[in-house]
């Protein structure tokens, strides 16, 4: 089984390498990223400043292009009918499911990697990296520049596992409507809808955004919390509970998806 | 052919809510088998290969392919069936040899190395390169049938193999089909519409009606209950007719084009009704026995709506 799967995982990077779709949409979110430290350049005080704000315009970015990414995955197959190419060979349908839940969580974290490196990049370009002083009395250092690094890795791993549920929560539609244009507009409608009516205002109980039962509340805080940790604020602070519930809410909302995904599809029946 | 048999259905069925597509089908084929599918559009053919290939689930019955449960012993049975369901489909931003590279690590062992001769056999070892989306329906058709042979295997199903295809392609098709069976023994379940083609191809055959099986058997055996059929042309038709419709041991049939009757006489006594026919008056223009066509099998057997 595991091998089949890693076959079946290694088709699936082919074929999304070959395609136009995911290059197009990464490179239009590394353009925005750094559009956004070239326009912020000017009005932030320090590097991790501006590297923070092309975090929080194009992390939510990323997050729609892996909802439709992900509601490509069997839609798009169903569509041009390969699934009746594929499923009549010796595979078995939860492989072929488990193959496509890895690939979309290596994407995920791609294109997160290319979103905070491309953002790292052009922000040591423009503005370079120092440590955090005090407006007023600029000798003080609120954090030294070792600190922030370790605060960016910390907010940009924090972010990976809310992206993958994003991404499955695609998938899962993409088992259950057969139309690839479709399900791709009705993820990322759910998606939209899901992120704004959670959002019930900032500062709930904890620092996330919205209801914390949500996995979509998770997407952006830690992104906030470098925001404003680099400019010197200290309303946030990475708390243990806080960490864990933004691990383990999105973790188990992916899961929940790749689990509805497959047993929804290895059910169907294949008609197209 | 042996009479193993590598696929048989029993009793199978698929219901769509209240719609039947398919119920109580039994069918066997047999080891080193040609076998013809029969049957109209919306018989049930496809929904058939589909539950076969397990693309679909049965609602009734069962089918086995080499003795084995396709549903539990899946992977085992699949290694060694290749298919092609309906309109081939492929990845059209790869190649037709990605493609192919693609079902062959699916397919596992030497089916890598068996692709430039599965591109060859069906006339596209020159376009293997080419996107799929700049092929033509007749190619991508060569490229569907390449794939469901890339694993060599024991059984291969095609549904509607020939669609799409030039009168040179759907020879050689047939011929590449025919070279199968006899060299390798494979053995080919073959749904279709174009009957000359399964009658030239085909060796047994099921026909499939409203999701039932109506028919089947050997080809030369189904055809030879049509002995005795005789191909008439007589003037005046008129008075011929009634004078046949008057002789006890002759039956008119339906369905002869015009200026032409067809009747069923017995073989030893075509002299003896050509001589009363001509002792009546009438000018027979010919007389000659006929061996039904499939077609005409097909269409009298009262499976055409």
């Amino acid at each position: 089984m595991i091998r089949r799967t890693l076959t079946l995982l290694a088709i699936e990077l082919g074929k999304l390498r070959r395609q136009a779709f995911p290059l197009v949409c990464l490179l239009a979110i590394a353009a925005v990223t750094v559009a956004t430290a070239w326009f912020t350049a000017r009005d932030c005080r320090n590097g991790f400043d501006s590297l923070a704000r092309c975090l929080q315009v194009a992390v939510p970015l990323a997050a729609i292009f892996l909802v439709a990414l992900g509601a490509l995955q069997f839609s798009s197959e169903a569509s041009l009918g390969v699934l009746r190419l594929i499923l009549p060979k010796p595979i078995h349908r939860g492989e072929w499911v488990l193959a496509k839940a890895l690939c979309l969580c290596l994407a995920a974290a791609l294109v997160l990697a290319v979103v905070a490196g491309v953002g790292a990049g052009a922000v040591q370009l423009l503005h370079g990296f120092a440590e955090i002083r005090d407006a007023t009395f600029t000798d003080h250092v609120h954090r030294t520049r070792e600190a922030m690094v370790q605060d960016f890795a910390i907010g940009v791993g924090l972010v990976l596992l809310p992206l993958v549920a994003a991404a499955l929560f695609g998938f899962v539609v993409s088992t259950v409507i057969e139309n690839s244009g479709v399900a791709v507009a009705v993820a990322t409608v759910l998606y939209l809808v899901l992120t704004a009516a959670v959002s019930v205002g900032l500062h709930q109980a904890g620092p996330y955004h919205g209801v914390p039962a949500v996995f979509t509340s998770f997407l952006t805080w830690p992104i906030d919390a470098i925001d404003q940790f680099s400019r010197g604020v200290y309303t946030y602070k990475w708390k243990r509970p806080d960490i864990l519930l933004s691990l383990v809410v999105p973790a188990a909302y992916a899961a929940a998806f790749a689990t509805g995904a497959w047993v929804w599809f290895r059910r169907k029946d294949v008609l197209v | 052919m042996s009479a193993e048999p590598v696929l048989q259905t029993h009793a199978l069925g698929k219901r769509f809510g209240r719609f039947e597509a398919v119920r109580d089908l039994s069918l066997t084929v047999n080891r080193g088998d040609v076998y013809g599918f029969l049957g109209l559009n919306g018989a049930g053919k496809t929904t058939t290969i589909r539950m076969l290939l397990g693309l679909i689930r049965p609602t009734a019955g069962s089918a086995a392919l080499f003795g084995l449960d396709p549903v539990r012993r899946r992977l085992e049975v699949l290694r060694r069936v290749g298919a092609l369901v309906e309109v081939p489909a492929f990845y059209p931003y790869l190649s037709g040899r990605q493609n192919l590279e693609i079902i062959a690590r699916l397919l596992g062992g030497d089916a890598r190395g068996r692709i430039p001769t599965a591109l060859e056999q069906v006339g596209l070892g020159d376009r293997g390169a080419t996107k799929v989306r700049a092929y033509s329906q007749g190619m991508r058709q060569r490229l569907g049938i390449a794939q469901a042979l890339l694993g060599d295997p024991e059984l291969v199903i095609l549904d509607e193999p020939v669609n799409g295809l030039d009168p040179q392609g759907i020879l050689e098709i047939r011929e590449l089909i025919q070279r199968r069976q006899r060299e390798r023994g494979t053995t080919f379940f073959l749904s279709s519409h174009l009957l000359y083609e399964v009658e030239l191809s085909c060796n047994r055959i099921g026909i499939i009606c409203d999701g039932t099986l109506v028919e089947e058997g050997s080809v030369a055996e189904l055809l030879g209950r049509t002995e005795g059929a005789v191909r008439l042309r007589a003037a005046p038709e008129a008075r011929a007719r009634e004078f046949l419709g008057a002789v006890g041991w002759v039956r008119l049939v339906d369905g002869a084009p015009p200026g032409t009757l067809h009747v069923q006489a017995p073989p030893g006594r075509l002299a003896e009704l050509n001589r009363k026919m001509v002792e009546a008056g009438l000018d027979v223009a010919e007389l000659a026995p006929q061996r039904m066509t499939l077609e005409e099998y097909f269409l009298g057997r009262g499976v055409a709506k």
